[in-house]
């Protein structure tokens, strides 16, 4: 709870023109927007690195407006979500835009055999466990990175990736029954 | 928490807010609440979500540890605080793309407005001349000489600029100065010389003095070397020029003409300079101060100010060559065991006396 009001109040005064305020929050979530921003595309670092120039200095010019979000982290990640996507929307806007969603059932079943085929081969549980999300449709590994590492509740990851809580929380669920299907061969 | 946790399956357990944060992030409330929880329910669903929660989380490590360096945060930053500058002059550029073509006449013609608001001064000060005059411009880096149509002579400094008629008037000499010249001027009771500079207006009988008025300078600065000058602000009718308020100027002296309070500061030049070369030396043997002080006042034609009937009594032994006027003042200020100080382009000596 401390962190949270903490977190508000540097939000405050950022939004007061306070700049040493704006370069705590900056410091305070770079990290996280960097590695989400690079989990959501293939581009280049670069591509990333524009992406949160851009959300920080397009919230420097509107702070003045802004209204205090209930969680800046997960504020900060779908601005830099939207941001991303919006950036290669112009530039592949030739194309047909692909839906969330839609490539999800590409990931059907090959994957069990596969770590098993590993696991003989002596990686460490983290690495089988790493390869085996890795090969996760795009959204449920989203889901387990922002609900797990960004330490963000369901209802804020719902709001991140732009659909409902009982959403979010189904593509853990996904996630989960793959990781128990495929535990149990692994003898983890 | 009203939840029945009895009832959670590993699935449940996992997207369950509470849960997730007390394995990530345990604060004291959640770490007791879950403590007791499993103290009562020995529960395989549930520690089979602990496990699995656990799983995930070294599966994300390398998620995680995909850290940015900081050299990299600076260098964001560092860009994104210029963008901000930026975009803080042009806040326009907020606006929706259709004001930005009228966004950006509009800060043209500020910028034009703001750009011949400055040099408005000089040109208005052209009027002044109402008739054909001469133009130079020293694009050098040194400075040039002007010779004026009356036999005066204008050293004109560099990127400054000064305007005059091919012939003066009969009854006034005028020059528009844009920047910095010092001049040279015949002395020719009858016709008054008149520099306009800026906001000031210089005036001479004859004499040698110095204007610094550049354009985007806060002050306008006028010293004198030689002779007797006048300074004082233009008025927007010249035909008033008994009722002028200003400074009068001897040699020494600077006049300091604060553009936006309109406010004059009277002071000294930086090296005052002997101006009169005269036959009384600077070589004193238990000379009286008072006669000290006059020789000082006579060369460098400034005022000295002090109390007589202290310093009556004090003598001065000494020689004075190559001393430039303030340490003549320091060394005799300290000869009499006092100090001076220069107010308003005269100095004031204070002292407590030195009677044995």
């Amino acid at each position: 709870m401390f962190e949270v009001i903490k977190d508000i109040e540097i939000w405050e005064s950022f939004r007061n023109g306070d700049e040493d305020a704006y370069s705590i929050l900056y410091r305070e979530h770079v990290g996280a927007m960097y590695r989400y921003g690079m989990s959501l595309s293939s581009l280049s670092e670069y591509f990333v690195f524009d992406c949160i120039h851009d959300v920080f200095t397009e919230i420097w010019a509107k702070r003045a407006t802004i209204t205090t979000p209930t969680n800046i982290r997960s504020y900060l990640l779908k601005a830099l979500k939207n941001r991303m996507q919006n950036q290669i929307l112009r530039r592949e806007s030739k194309f047909l835009p692909i839906k969330d969603g839609e490539f999800d059932e590409l990931w059907e079943d090959s994957v069990s055999d596969e770590m098993a085929f590993f696991n003989n081969y002596g990686f460490s549980k983290e690495e089988l466990v790493n390869k085996l999300i890795a090969q996760l449709p795009p959204r449920q590994q989203e889901a387990l990175r922002l609900r797990f590492v960004e330490e963000l509740e369901y209802s804020e990851v719902a709001n991140v990736m732009s659909i409902n809580r009982q959403s979010a929380q189904n593509l853990v669920v996904r996630a989960v029954e793959k990781l128990r299907k495929t535990f149990p061969s692994l003898n983890l | 928490m009203e939840k029945d946790y009895t009832k959670y399956k590993v699935s449940d357990f996992l997207t369950d807010d509470e849960f997730v944060g007390q394995h990530l992030n345990p604060t004291n409330e959640s770490e007791s609440f879950w403590q007791n929880w499993q103290s009562y329910h020995a529960d395989t669903e549930y520690s089979e979500a602990v496990s699995i929660l656990k799983s995930i989380c070294l599966g994300l490590n390398s998620y995680e540890n995909n850290e940015i360096t900081e050299d990299t945060k600076s260098f964001i930053f560092n860009k994104i605080k210029e963008t901000n500058r930026k975009k803080s002059i042009f806040q326009f550029a907020k606006y929706p793309k259709q004001w930005l073509g009228v966004a950006a006449s509009v800060v043209l013609v500020c910028l034009a407005v703001f750009f011949t608001h400055k040099t408005s001064s000089y040109n208005s000060n052209l009027a002044e001349l109402n008739q054909k005059f001469i133009e130079k411009e020293n694009q050098h880096k040194e400075a040039i000489l002007i010779h004026l149509p009356d036999g005066s002579a204008v050293k004109l400094a560099s990127k400054s600029k000064i305007s005059y008629p091919a012939n003066f008037e009969k009854n006034k000499r005028v020059v528009i100065l844009l920047g910095e010249a010092t001049f040279d001027i015949a002395k020719d009771a009858s016709r008054p010389f008149l520099v306009y500079a800026n906001e000031v207006t210089t005036k001479v009988l004859g004499t040698r003095f110095n204007v610094k008025a550049y354009e985007s300078m806060k002050d306008i600065v006028v010293s004198v070397e030689e002779g007797k000058v006048s300074v004082y602000k233009n008025k927007k009718k010249a035909s008033h020029e008994n009722e002028l308020t200003g400074v009068i100027l001897l040699p020494n002296q600077q006049a300091i003409f604060d553009r936006s309070s309109d406010q004059y500061n009277k002071k000294l030049i930086q090296k005052p300079t002997i101006i009169n070369a005269n036959p009384m030396s600077f070589s004193f043997n238990e000379t009286p101060i008072q006669e000290v002080f006059k020789r000082i006042e006579i060369a460098y034609g400034i005022d000295i100010e002090f109390d007589e009937s202290l310093l009556h009594g004090c003598q001065v032994t000494g020689t004075f060559d190559n001393e430039s006027l303030f340490q003549k003042l320091d060394i005799i200020t300290k000869i009499i065991g006092g100090s001076y100080e220069v107010v308003e382009g005269k100095i004031l000596i204070n002292s407590v006396g030195c009677r044995e």
